[in-house]
This record gives structure tokens, C-alpha cells and sequence, in this order.
């Protein structure tokens, strides 16, 4: 991937972080713009190609959802990264549903951002992208969490763009937690057999859910990614990571 | 200012802090940039003016902590 390809748009109110944002990306070789609003990204977004949307979630004159809303009403292909502070309007796990392809409290690890941010770009999840609402799919999944060792046998997972919810009881797996899985569904013939992270975990369930948690997806080989390609042209998803 | 908007308010100047200094240590480190010195020292102040920012915030919720404590 070469960076100056790539241009990604800063949205922020404050200054002091967006420059340091910018100059993060810029010293990076990539193309920087930077918004102070959501109206004003709306504005950039419009009229030049934008590949990846950091922004900010509290802003006057156009917040970081509406913001997202937008985008992912407008183009379902484009990657955002959303940033949001120790405490905002929204959970994590709602971002995720939302279509935001990353979400980062602050403060947050500058080496994480830039790997989402390729993530975002990178041949992994781009054509993974598809249109559409989250859906239940009918597969059986096994998952196998590292750290605590924890092993599930799931039927059934709602799945989104980069990752799936799975509902499950205690106990539960850590947030960051890399994770293996193996989905076997009922559209493919090769098992869907890859690598994640626990991004969000619900304990108990709520009017968002169920109890579980959200996986992203951040490895799958080729035979795999096929498959689930399959998948996704059979069952169309908005959702990064599906809420329920 | 309540305990969240104190978190809330804090955490901006910290991202941008850490972010700038990490810039900076690691333009310094390399050695490549032919303005580096210049553009590190200017990372450095960007760094002290976000310190002074934080600092204020502690302070005012440090005395928000002791009058609601005397009361």
C-alpha cells in the first residue's frame, strides 16, 4: 500500500488534536485533509475523494454521528474511523452497528489508529463491503479466545461488514482479546476459518441484546475470504460489527 | 464540572500530547528530517501548551473536589 494513494480527512473541533493528527498522517506520506465540523466534512466529502474519515463524536455544527449517517448513507464503501472521548453519546458497540469501522477512546495509542486506518484501506476488508441491513445468519460457529482460554459452540451469529456478534453467557472473554473462529454456514461449503479481536462485550442482556460480544474480523486466507464474499453477496450487511 | 466532563475535557490535550511527543522523539531518533531540530522543537511547545492545558483542568477540579468536601 502506498500511502500518498490515500487520502484521509480529519474531522475535529479541537484544534490542538486534529493538527496533531494531520501531522501524524502527513509525516506518514499520506494526503491529509481536516474538517473543524461535521458540515464541513460533508462539504469535503462531496467534492474530492476521501478513503478513510477520522472524526470526532461531540462537534458543534454537525457531530461525528450524523457525520457517519451521512457517509454511510451516501457510500457504504467508504471506510470511517471514528475517535470518541472517555465518555460520549454512544457505546462502542453502537458506533460499531452504526457502520464506524473503528472506534478509539481517548486517549488512544497512535500506533492502533494507523493500523486501523490501513486495515480500513487494506485488500482484508474492502471487498468485504456490502450494502444493506445487519442479518442473522444461520451457521455454527467455534471460538476459541486466547488469553482466557474460553471455548464456544455457538448456531447462529449475526454478521456485519467486518465482524459478527455472538450471543453467549458468562464467562465471558476480554475486550482486546485475539480470538480464532471457524463458521461452517449453511451458503458455503468450505468452513469460514479465521482470526479476531473482541472489540466490545455485553454482560448482560438489555434492550440493545443480548448477552455477548462483538468480534472483528482481522485475519482470513484467501480460500476463506472467498467463501465469505459468498456470504455477504447472499446476506448484505450495514453493520461493521452488528449490535445484536 | 462533573467527573465525566472532567474525563471528557482532559482527555483531548493527553491525545495530543502524547501523539506530538511521540513525533517528536521519533524525528529526533531518525535523524532523516533536514528540519527535524525546528519541527521537533515546535512539536515541543505545541507539547508544553497542552501540559499547561491539563494542568488548569486538574486544578480547577481539585478545587471542585475540596468545596464540595468542606460543605
Amino acid at each position: 500500500m502506498n500511502p500518498a494513494d490515500y487520502t484521509v480527512l480529519i474531522v475535529d473541533d479541537e484544534d490542538s488534536l486534529r493538527e496533531s493528527i494531520a501531522f501524524d498522517f502527513r509525516r506518514k506520506k499520506f494526503n491529509v485533509e481536516t474538517a473543524v465540523c461535521g458540515q464541513d466534512a460533508l462539504k469535503i466529502v462531496e467534492s474530492r475523494k476521501v478513503h478513510v474519515v477520522l472524526s470526532d463524536v461531540r462537534m458543534p455544527n454537525g457531530n461525528g454521528l450524523e457525520l457517519l449517517d451521512w457517509i454511510k448513507e451516501r457510500d457504504i464503501y467508504l471506510p470511517v474511523v471514528m475517535f470518541i472521548t472517555a465518555y460520549a453519546d454512544i457505546s462502542i458497540a453502537e458506533a460499531y452497528d452504526r457502520g464506524a469501522d473503528a472506534v478509539f477512546a481517548k486517549p488512544f495509542d497512535r500506533a492502533a489508529l494507523y493500523d486501523a486506518v490501513v486495515r480500513a484501506i487494506s485488500s482484508l476488508t474492502q471487498p468485504l463491503r456490502r450494502g444493506g441491513t445487519r442479518v442473522e445468519a444461520n451457521a455454527a460457529v467455534k471460538m476459541q479466545f486466547k488469553a482466557s482460554g474460553i471455548s464456544l459452540n455457538v448456531n447462529g451469529l449475526n454478521m456485519g461488514r467486518g465482524g459478527f456478534f455472538l450471543a453467549c453467557e458468562a464467562p465471558f472473554p476480554n475486550v482486546a482479546e485475539a480470538a480464532e473462529f471457524r463458521l461452517t454456514h449453511e451458503g458455503s461449503i468450505v468452513p469460514i476459518v479465521g482470526k479476531g479481536v473482541v472489540r466490545w462485550v455485553r454482560q448482560n442482556a438489555n434492550a440493545e441484546g443480548p448477552s455477548g460480544c462483538g468480534i472483528e474480523i482481522l485475519d482470513l486466507d484467501d480460500q476463506t475470504r472467498n467463501e465469505f464474499l459468498k456470504i455477504l453477496n447472499f446476506i448484505k450487511t450495514k453493520s461493521y460489527i452488528p449490535l445484536k | 464540572m462533573s467527573e465525566r466532563k472532567f474525563l471528557h475535557d482532559i482527555s483531548t490535550p493527553l491525545t495530543s500530547l502524547q501523539m506530538d511527543l511521540e513525533n517528536a522523539i521519533s524525528i529526533l531518533e531518525e535523524g532523516k528530517e533536514p528540519e527535524g531540530m525546528a519541527i521537533s522543537m515546535g512539536l515541543l511547545r505545541k507539547c508544553m501548551t497542552q501540559v499547561k492545558k491539563s494542568v488548569l483542568l486538574v486544578q480547577q477540579r481539585r478545587e471542585e473536589v475540596q468545596k464540595a468536601e468542606t460543605k
